[in-house]
């Protein structure tokens, strides 16, 4: 090993950073180098201090003055999300207004249509007027059920009816006719005559 | 959510990478936690770059408070120390670049003064300073060598020589290539030296071959 690459390597053998070729090489040169192993000392002296060099604490209150900022930091960004839905409120009122005044009014308009109509009652008229469907048993179970009888219409087919067949069922409190009737449903399929 | 643990004392098992996950789902005492265990680390890393107590302490808080509002994306792709560090050294090189860091070159200063020699706070030869100061005399001239070296050699031979951090997770922090960290560490290691040498005793120094 030339001295050139012994003196590039000291650093790194101090820190025992080569393999054990390239030490071994490195200290069979400084054995033989007068020169290279005073360069050897004096690395492994600046590598020390190095290693040594004047460390500090972190002051006294560090965990108390950061955990501050980080209660500043939460408490602005709940202001900030407040006041972006303030701004967000602000700048779209006649929108906002607009869509409120049409919840208010739908929800009114459908509370007066459950009061008319009540509970149930749509489930009869269908059945009534010979509405054609897949059939779902339990019918009488008031709008849901309605509504679920609807949405299957739009993708029934025409192979299958329905057939209602009467039962007695205890009267929902308030509702207006006494002699309303349960009816479960059963489905059959077209033209076989399968019950199911 | 996890629950919330009172003032229970966190585990010493618990990795930090969990601990930094748990605070991204708003438990601040796994927070204190990594506080306790990195504080120290954060605050120093930062002084021996910038050479500066307030700013140092400043930088760790920021550094801190950085890592705490990046909790809630944290994933656990490389160590979290790492990360750490990462953010520590981005806001030293934003503090260097922003205060234009009045860095002094005792290699400058001694070509400018007439007698080649450095004036700076070294023992005298006449009067032999006990060893307490000698160390802490040297400690004061390797830490301004640091200083005086440009950033790009003196953030890597930190990490590695005072630091003791590895040469692949350094390359990570700095995003440089092993190759080119190992560089600048021996060659940081070496302009340390040769800033040195005249302060280390005529015994010390000699020619080179």
């Amino acid at each position: 090993m030339k001295c050139s690459q012994v003196i590039e390597n000291l650093g790194s053998y101090c820190r025992r950073e080569l393999s054990d070729g390239e030490t071994h090489a490195l200290e069979e040169h400084l054995a033989s180098c007068p020169q290279c192993k005073k360069e050897h000392q004096l690395t492994a002296r600046v590598m020390g201090d190095l290693a040594g060099v004047e460390r500090i604490e972190p002051r006294e209150d560090f965990s108390l003055r950061l955990s501050e900022k980080i209660d500043q930091w939460e408490a602005r960004k709940r202001l900030f999300w407040l006041g972006a839905l303030a701004g967000f409120i602000r700048s779209n009122r006649r929108v906002l207004a607009t869509a409120a005044a049409v919840f208010v009014v739908s929800l009114v308009t459908s509370v007066l249509v459950i009061q008319q109509v009540g509970p149930g009652r749509g489930a009869d008229m269908m059945s009534e007027s010979g509405y054609k469907g897949e059939a779902v048993e339990g019918i009488a179970a008031g709008d849901f059920a309605m509504r679920e009888i609807q949405q299957q219409a739009s993708t029934d087919s025409d192979s299958v009816y329905m057939h209602y067949v009467t039962g007695d069922r205890p009267a929902y409190p308030g509702e207006e006719f006494e002699d309303y009737v349960y009816r479960p449903v059963v489905r059959t399929v077209s033209g076989s005559g399968q019950t199911f | 959510m996890t629950p919330y643990t009172g003032n229970r004392p966190r585990g010493r098992g618990e990795s930090d990478e969990q601990l930094m996950l748990n605070v991204g789902q708003g438990d601040r005492n796994a927070f204190d936690e990594l506080v306790r265990r990195y504080s120290s680390r954060m605050v120093n890393v930062a002084y021996q770059v910038l050479g500066d107590r307030e700013l140092a302490e400043d930088v760790a808080q920021e550094t801190f408070l950085r890592a705490y509002k990046s909790a809630a994306r944290y994933r656990q792709i490389s160590k979290f120390s790492t990360w750490l560090y990462t953010i520590a050294l981005n806001l030293c090189r934003n503090e260097l670049r922003r205060r234009k860091f009045k860095t002094y070159s005792l290699e400058g200063i001694a070509e400018r003064d007439e007698d080649s020699k450095i004036r700076m706070d070294i023992p005298d030869e006449k009067t032999q300073p006990d060893l307490e100061m000698e160390r802490r005399e040297a400690g004061t001239l390797v830490r301004q060598a640091l200083e005086s070296l440009p950033e790009k050699f003196r953030a890597p031979l930190v990490l590695r020589d005072i630091q003791e951090l590895t040469y692949e997770e350094i390359s990570e922090i700095l995003n440089l290539p092993e190759g080119t960290v190992k560089s600048r560490i021996n060659r940081g290691r070496m302009r340390v030296k040769e800033i040195l040498r005249p302060y280390y005793g005529s015994e010390d120094s000699g020619g080179m071959s």
